[in-house]
């Protein structure tokens, strides 16, 4: 009688932890199932795909490979061959844009953000007018820039009596790249900048004027400690975003004489699909995958440069020591 | 769970690879040359039935061209009414490829059948294996292709190995706007070759530095628009602009100044033709044009450094401070009805005229190849998509039809006829827009595209930025045959990849 009724406990027990195991598989599979499903589909598949190419030939009649498992689209681009020779120029130029247009990118909005947190009168309205030139599409902007400042029925020029081409000297489209991007693309940075200065404690800035803190030390030692988080998150996503520049390129530098020496990575692979012939595919693939392994390396660094110094073993030593001194 | 999703990602990616490897080597099929009657059923005389036969055609026209198409097709498929209808869609020619790339490899249900496109990229096509021969449906359809009636340089374009891939319907090119009032007030002559227009550019510059060029048009120093007033001596007045920003200066001019000049664009073998010291005198041409030298044929620029600006010659043409500007034949009614109203009180459109770019860049006249113009020929080419034989038939009759049937219609708006029996049909001839304009845009035959290539897109876009580059600024001290070359070799290196 008695193992009857511890039996129809266990068995209870057993049929609940089984209706929870179920209902919490279906709770998980509810609400990660299809952000799994995309993962796989969208990010992971092509990118395995993507690998493959690079390691296969390609015939002009198909996007399927001629033939997988050659090394010889990797061979080519470290070759003395034009296709290499100007992909690794793309490369240093992307790098070189991306040391430039980044710290623009964080500074100018981080500025901005300053100066709304402020919260001067209508500081609604900047914050939205900040905001604002990011959602126009590229392209749209791009012509009004161009139409702005053409080189001889642009306003820009007219007004201020210059005779500068800004689209035509390699120099002065640079200029106007690194502008276009700027005036697009702060418009992120800068919100999530602003909602990282709404969530510094407050506390610390009351303490710091009681210590008798400058404005100066309180943004080095307060208000940048505090938005630290969204620095590197800022950081870290325009620099991938600026490895990958390649539309401003194609909209403002499409008639400089110079277009060749522009040309970013992305731009290069692009061009290898001019005519979307499917020869060019493994040279695409393996161009893209040598980009990738850049820009993870980039990433890689700058992850390890800004990890926190947590100071561990030595600063307990320290303390030990003190410890037993005093 | 990171082991769970280490392995997920280690199966997809064994069955990624072996679905690539699975599919290793399945290449599209090659087009398997026609043969027999296939769907085709005939009747009693032995012609062939078309029994409301569908054909859908992809068409690289857009805007006012497109419309103009559609009413030509619209009359082809009222003329066989219950035995073809063609269904056109419309697309930019940005967007064209790309669409019908993925279709082809990926949707051929939903492909066109026929293709209405530049004829230039029919090697590209056929390497490919996107194009059916045309020649054998012909043969059974009946449908006329007299190919020696064609246009030489616009049949060889869709002409691989001997073997039709299409036929060719147009040519067509930049044109030169005249402002002829302005002529004529100056005493200025209309130019019919290179030296004549350096000389009337040189005139005009002369009679502008002397204050006494008369010039009208839009204007904000107070004149009314078709009011005279002398051209201002503040700086020089140039009377042709052009710059390299300009799509018709990279699209055909500098083509024509090559071929004008003797030089050739692409070589039997598919290369690039274009480092030749003819197509650097050529080019020189061209710079000469904006950087005179005291050499040069032209005494005076011709055109102020516009740099990237591009559509350069649109307001000093309307502001009567330039003669001449580059326009697309498509846009001269537009042209008209813009003078029209600006000089609408004294003859409007009639102040204006235009010319073909034949002779206007070559340094010699008398060479055959002077009269040459680098054109873009439309042509209708035949993909393997088509889904049947009476279908490919059918789209032979719509080839007849529209290469000997738009005739005029086709070339108001700048199209001219490839096949030569049309361009000399009196219906062609006694129409007013001939005599009116159509004339003035040269003949057919020396229309010049670019023979069959499937390198096209390198030779065009290398020779693009050759031409670029010798008319920049930046590069003004550069030998154009040096860049000519530099710009070559790296094509060359580029083609040989997909050797």
């Amino acid at each position: 009688m008695k193992s009857d009724k511890v039996d129809v406990f266990a068995y209870a027990e057993r049929r609940e932890r089984r209706k929870n195991s179920l209902r919490k598989s279906f709770s998980v599979t509810t609400f990660l199932g299809p952000y799994t499903a995309s993962f796989l589909l969208f990010f992971v598949f092509p990118l395995v795909l993507g690998v493959i190419m690079s390691f296969s030939k390609f015939t002009a009649q198909s996007f399927l490979p001629s033939s997988v498992g050659t090394l010889d689209n990797y061979k080519i681009l470290f070759s003395d061959t034009a296709i290499a020779r100007d992909f690794r120029n793309s490369i240093w130029t992307t790098i070189k844009f991306s040391l430039a247009i980044v710290p623009l990118s964080i500074l100018i909005p981080l500025g901005l953000a300053l100066l709304i947190n402020l919260k001067p009168p209508g500081y609604k309205f900047f914050r939205a007018a900040i905001y604002v030139p990011g959602i126009f599409p590229l392209t749209a902007t791009g012509l009004i820039l161009m139409r702005m400042f053409d080189s001889h029925y642009g306003f820009v020029n007219s007004v201020f009596d210059l005779t500068v081409d800004w689209f035509g000297s390699t120099g002065a489209c640079w200029f106007m790249i690194g502008f276009f991007c700027v005036w697009c693309g702060i418009g992120g940075n800068f919100i999530i900048l602003c909602a990282g200065l709404e969530n510094v404690d407050k506390t610390l800035f009351e303490a710091a004027d009681v210590d008798g803190c400058s404005a100066w030390k309180k943004f080095l030692h307060v208000t940048l400690p505090g938005i630290k988080p969204q620095l590197f998150l800022t950081l870290f996503t325009t620099l991938i975003g600026y490895m990958n520049v390649y539309g401003q390129i194609y909209i403002l530098a499409s008639n400089n004489p110079d277009l060749s020496s522009m040309k970013s990575a992305v731009y290069r692979i692009q061009d290898l699909l001019t005519g979307f012939n499917p020869r060019a595919f493994g040279y695409a693939a393996a161009m893209g995958i040598v980009l990738g392994v850049i820009i993870i390396f980039i990433a890689v660094i700058q992850l390890v440069v800004s990890k926190d110094k947590k100071g561990g073993g030595k600063r307990v030593a320290q303390f030990k020591q003190w410890k037993e001194n005093v | 769970m990171k082991k769970l999703l280490a392995l997920v990602l280690c199966v997809l990616f064994a069955m990624t690879a072996m679905l690539v490897t699975a599919c290793e080597g399945e290449q599209t099929p090659a087009v398997t040359p026609p043969e027999g009657e296939g769907d085709i059923v005939r009747d009693a005389d032995g012609n062939v039935v078309y029994d409301n036969v569908e054909i859908k055609m992809w068409s690289v026209t857009t805007g006012d061209d497109a419309n103009t198409q559609d009413d030509i097709i619209a009359r082809f498929n009222e003329t066989y009414k219950g035995m073809i209808k063609v269904n056109v869609e419309h697309y930019s020619r940005y967007d064209l490829e790309t669409l019908l790339s993925s279709t082809i490899q990926f949707d051929k249900e939903k492909a066109p059948d026929i293709l209405f496109n530049h004829g230039s990229r029919t090697a590209e096509y056929f390497d490919r294996g996107w194009l059916r021969e045309v020649d054998y449906f012909f043969g059974k359809s009946g449908a006329t292709f007299d190919k020696p009636d064609f246009v030489p340089s616009l049949l060889e374009s869709v002409v691989i190995d001997g073997k039709a891939y299409g036929m060719p319907i147009d040519c067509h090119s930049a044109i030169m706007c005249v402002r002829s009032d302005i002529l004529e007030k100056n005493g200025l002559s209309m130019p019919t070759n290179y030296a004549e227009l350096c000389a009337v550019c040189d005139q005009a510059a002369a009679l502008a530095a002397a204050n006494n060029l008369w010039i009208r048009g839009e204007n904000s120093d107070g004149y009314k628009s078709d009011e005279w007033r002398k051209a201002s001596t503040a700086q020089p007045y140039t009377a042709f602009p052009i710059s390299f920003g300009d799509m018709w200066v990279h699209e055909f001019v500098g083509y024509s100044a090559m071929v004008q000049n003797g030089g050739e664009i692409v070589a039997s073998d598919g290369m690039p033709a274009w480092n030749s010291a003819a197509t650097a005198n050529g080019i020189q041409v061209l710079k000469n044009w904006i950087f005179p030298t005291a050499t040069s044929q032209n005494k005076s620029a011709m055109s102020i450094d516009y740099g990237s600006s591009y559509d350069v010659g649109d307001a000093p043409f309307n502001k009567g401070e330039c003669i001449f500007k580059l326009q697309g034949p498509w846009a001269w009614q537009k042209e008209k009805q813009t003078f029209d109203l600006l000089l609408s009180k004294d003859g409007g459109s009639a102040n204006i005229t235009t010319r073909s770019l034949t002779f206007m860049f070559a340094t010699d006249t008398s060479k055959p190849c002077a009269s040459k113009i680098k054109g873009e020929g439309h042509a209708i080419t035949l993909l393997s998509t088509v889904t049947s034989y009476t279908k490919a038939c059918a789209a032979t009759v719509f080839m007849d039809y529209m290469a000997n049937f738009s005739g005029i219609e086709w070339a108001k708006r700048g199209h001219l006829p490839a096949a030569r029996s049309v361009s000399a049909a009196n219906e062609y001839l006694s129409d007013p827009a001939y005599n009116e304009y159509v004339k003035y845009w040269g003949e057919p035959k020396d229309y010049v595209v670019v023979a069959p290539t499937k390198y096209y897109s390198y030779v065009d876009s290398y020779f693009k930025s050759a031409v670029q580059k010798s008319l920049a600024g930046s590069y003004k001290d550069r030998n154009v045959a040096d860049i000519l070359k530099s710009e070559y070799d790296d094509c060359i290196d580029y083609i040989n990849l997909y050797a």
